[in-house]
């Protein structure tokens, strides 16, 4: 190993005595010697930046079009699993009653949603967390007030057995705030 | 203060918690709250350490129950102290444990 290390350096002085002997006596590059030496220097670095700038700002601008994509995704999935929730009361308006059974499964349903709604607010302080934090409260804000809204009043008391025009009325007004804020949290996410 | 008691919900309570009032139907905040959970909270004021209520496990927690039973116990004493001698937890949905401390800190009005 010792002598392959000393053969080689042999070899590398002999193959500099050798590239020098030929650029001396057989120039294929004409240097200008009037050339400043600055002006080298701001031919590599434009080059550097030519070669190097795009392959990097285009690799950082396709990284955060990724993330703010899966953002996009997961407030559509959120907005998608609270869909089922106001599906689930609007077959029970149309069939004119609401079961015990039922108002279980809007609980199950606000269950599911809430899981759903977690991520999505994980997703967001990895992400964005100072950016988002007035949107996370505010999202939140509206979640909360439309749980309220469907589980708080008289939906779960045993003598509801019809959804009341009033009630169906004060539910989509209440989903329907939470259904823009969330398109417009994407508005937002898509300016990032 | 150190944790000497749990309350599993789910367990000790039902899974599919009801209506705020027991006039309203079965497994209300009401029931819960007067006898189950009044007596644990006493109990734990009185020997000052906190209980621990365990919300995992229930199938949805609707907004009437939660202000029946922890908004209800918020207006009777007082937010400060439930929030002294309770700590909640919910493994598999976190925004559980915010809908009750939600409801501990600003307790809905109770129906007239």
């Amino acid at each position: 190993m010792k002598y392959l290390k000393l053969i080689l350096l042999v070899l590398l002085f002999l193959g500099g005595i050798a590239v020098g002997y030929f650029v001396k006596n057989f120039p294929i590059i004409e240097f200008n010697r009037e050339l400043k030496i600055y002006e080298v220097f701001n031919l590599l670095l434009t080059a550097t930046i030519g070669v190097f700038i795009p392959f990097f700002i285009k690799r950082w601008i396709e990284d955060s079009r990724q993330v703010k994509n899966n953002l996009i995704e997961e407030l559509k999935d959120t907005l998608k699993e609270s869909e089922r929730i106001k599906d689930k009361i609007k077959f029970c308006y149309s069939r004119n009653s609401i079961s015990q059974g039922d108002k279980d499964e809007v609980n199950f349903l606000f269950e599911q949603s809430d899981i759903k709604f977690n991520c999505l607010d994980e997703l967001l302080i990895s992400t964005f967390d100072v950016e988002t934090k007035t949107m996370r409260a505010e999202l939140k804000d509206i979640y909360m007030a439309y749980w309220k809204c469907v589980t708080g009043g008289e939906l779960m008391t045993s003598k509801f057995v019809i959804i009341s025009e009033d009630f169906f009325r004060r539910h989509n007004e209440s989903y329907s705030k939470f259904e823009i804020k969330i398109k417009q949290t994407i508005n937002k996410v898509h300016r990032f | 203060m150190e944790i000497k008691d749990t309350l599993i919900i789910a367990k000790e309570f039902v899974d599919n918690p009801g209506a705020r009032d027991r006039e309203d139907g079965a497994n209300s905040g009401q029931q819960f709250l007067e006898d189950l959970f009044v007596k644990r909270f006493d109990k734990a004021v009185l020997e000052n350490y906190i209980i621990m209520v365990d919300l995992t496990g229930v199938l949805g927690y609707p907004s009437s129950f939660v202000s029946g039973s922890f908004g209800k116990l918020s207006i009777e004493r007082g937010s400060a102290i439930l929030l002294k001698h309770l700590q909640f937890k919910s493994n598999n949905n976190p925004l559980n444990v915010d809908k009750v401390i939600n409801e501990i800190k600003n307790p809905t009005p109770p129906k007239k």
